[in-house]
């Protein structure tokens, strides 16, 4: 028994090592090129930031209205600085890549080395989403400093707290919700486009487009039980402290129940694909 | 020591008509045909041995790679690598094991390959002293010091081959399949590879298996070579077995520098001794192995030779006749 907890524990370490390594690896990738660097880092939050402030100004004149569903100009400013945010974290090295490199054989590589192909992916894809929360926080951080409005988000270690724990499991999710469609190469080699639709989809769905509040109470009695309003709107309500702890508890258990279904489909698809798998490739 | 048995993959491979007409067709009426990529094969490697995959595009050398690195899974079949079953992908089989593929680069791109070889070290569970012992043998040897810490993609086709051998040797692999290592490479950076691969068998005597479509590969690296064809092996042996069974021909080759006299060679010769043609101020002579001595005495008595030579046919030569024949 103690000489297989010390094999165990060995493997575990040897594994925490190698997946540390490569979440590092992806961050010196990330920072290659500056250009890209800089402009994926600011250039994106302000252009949507400026997109969103004109079309939600134009309609909160033309409705002569002072909030809408709850939100004031502000507030939904807010939201929509910190909804790309979010979802560009979940998205972190971008969707497609186990797609793409079962149409390349790139995936070969993989197959090669004496490790987990999820261990491996995942901890790739973390080092983006986290690199991705700290670009969060530091918006975040600069919005208090010059804009801070304790109607729209009040700072509080709590939020902070409940917004990290909401928001990796959101990222596990949308990784293993992902990666199943994009097993699906293995069987049609092309799948570009439905990752595009379910990026689409979870983005709409999820509050990524317009916060879910304006949905019907109807729609969001039925997206209550889906996976996509865990994506991005239960983070953000996390972080604006926005649930109570009932509400907390009950989003956190139907997530994890979603996480633990794709976790479970993705091997299964896996498993299967890998006999499909030929190899061929550019 | 490898072991194939019965050895079948098919691939399922999608067929469509040419065109415009073909291409809406297929989009509502998709045909696939099977292709036999191995048929029923059966190989055995030795410890320590290095053989040679030869065979047109589509023989099956590839796909056999596959199938012993455990990249893909056969149709049937058994095969056992160094005990294991690749296709289960234990990780004791991955640490003992490396492929290498010239057409398909394994580092990562967008680094330099000494960030990709710590992510190996991690991977291989190299200890860090061996690990840098390692890059100081394999770099000095393929003489890639400098470019270590240079991106990956902007290396040239050579250094980059060069650092893909070093990724794939450095956990010191027991089995290694080489897959083209030389495709496209200059003169100068194949012999560096071959002197590379050759030196690196000494030292460590690591099973191979190399694929190439370059004769020099083959005849300078391997003690063994396989042919195959449409995915059935046509001729498995070593080079003297190949030419004793395939090759009963000699090459005379004589270096005549007067232009008159090699004319005359060439009518005078008799033409129940073999086949004579005159190659710049060469004059070559193809004849059968039990016409040797005879044509050579013809050819010395009738003129002022510059320089003479009996050699084999070529091997490259040897192996297009078995794959058009087929045996």
């Amino acid at each position: 028994m103690e000489i297989l907890l010390s094999r165990s524990k060995g493997r575990v370490i040897k594994m925490t090592k190698v997946y540390r390594q490569v979440f590092f690896m992806e961050l010196r990738n990330l920072l290659t090129y500056r250009a890209d660097f800089w402009i994926n880092f600011f250039g994106q939050t302000f252009f949507s930031l400026v997109v969103a402030y004109y079309l939600w100004l134009s309609v909160f004149e033309y409705t002569g209205s002072q909030s809408m569903q709850g939100y004031t100009l502000q507030g939904i400013i807010f939201y929509y600085l910190m909804a790309p945010l979010i979802s560009r974290i979940q998205q972190g090295q971008g969707i497609g890549f186990a797609a793409r490199e079962i149409y390349d054989g790139q995936l070969n590589k993989y197959l090669l080395y004496p490790l987990n192909y999820f261990g491996y992916k995942f901890a790739a894809y973390f080092a983006y989403s986290s690199f991705y929360i700290g670009q969060l926080f530091l918006i975040l951080f600069l919005y208090n400093l010059f804009f801070y409005d304790p109607s729209v988000y009040q700072f509080s270690l709590a939020g902070i707290f409940l917004f990290l724990i909401a928001m990796t499991l959101a990222c596990v999710l949308f990784f293993f919700l992902f990666s199943l469609t994009e097993f699906l190469a293995f069987w049609f080699d092309n799948t570009w486009s439905l990752g595009v639709i379910l990026r689409f989809g979870t983005s709409f769905f999820g509050g990524g487009l317009i916060p879910l509040k304006f949905f019907p109470d109807w729609a969001l009695e039925i997206l209550e039980f889906t996976p996509f309003p865990y994506l991005i709107d239960f983070p953000l309500k996390a972080l604006n402290l926005d649930l109570t702890v009932m509400e907390f508890s009950k989003s956190f258990s139907i997530s994890l129940v979603w996480t633990l279904f794709f976790v479970f489909a993705s091997l299964k698809l896996w498993n299967k694909g890998q006999y499909k798998y030929t190899g061929v490739g550019i | 020591m490898i072991k194939v048995e019965h050895l079948c993959k098919n691939f399922s491979v999608h067929k469509k008509e040419p065109g415009f007409k073909g291409s809406v067709a297929s989009l509502f009426n998709r045909q696939y045909t099977t292709k036999k990529a191995l048929i029923d094969f059966n190989l055995t490697i030795n410890e320590g041995e290095i053989i040679g995959l030869i065979g047109s595009n589509g023989a099956g050398k590839t796909t056999l790679t596959k199938i012993l690195s455990g990249i893909i899974h056969p149709t049937s079949g058994k095969v056992s690598v160094l005990g294991f079953n690749p296709w289960d992908k234990p990780n004791e089989y991955r640490q003992k094991m490396a492929l290498i593929m010239g057409q398909k680069a394994q580092l990562w791109w967008d680094l330099p390959a000494l960030d990709g070889f710590l992510l190996l070290k991690e991977i291989y569970q190299i200890p860090t002293r061996d690990f840098y012992d390692r890059i100081e043998f394999l770099s000095e040897y393929l003489q890639i010091k400098e470019q270590l810490n240079i991106q990956v993609r902007r290396l040239s086709l050579g250094e980059r081959m060069k650092v893909e051998l070093m990724a794939a040797l450095l956990h010191q692999p027991k089995v290694i399949f080489l897959d083209e290592p030389t495709i496209g490479l200059d003169l100068t950076a194949q012999k560096a590879v071959r002197r590379f691969i050759k030196e690196y068998r000494k030292q460590y005597n690591p099973m191979m298996i190399l694929t190439s479509h370059y004769m020099d590969d083959i005849e300078e690296l391997c003690e063994r070579i396989v042919i195959m064809k449409e995915g059935q092996k046509v001729f498995d042996g070593n080079i003297e077995n190949l030419h004793q069974k395939y090759a009963s021909k000699k090459v005379i080759k004589l270096h005549v520098f007067e232009d008159d006299q090699r004319a005359e060679l060439i009518n005078r010769f008799p033409k129940s001794l073999g086949q004579i043609e005159e190659i710049g101020k060469t004059v070559q002579i193809i004849t059968p192995r039990e016409n040797v001595s005879e044509s050579s005495k013809f050819a010395l008595n009738c003129s002022e030779i510059n320089d003479f030579s009996i050699s084999e046919q070529d091997i490259g030569n040897i192996i297009e006749s078995i794959q058009r024949s087929g045996h």
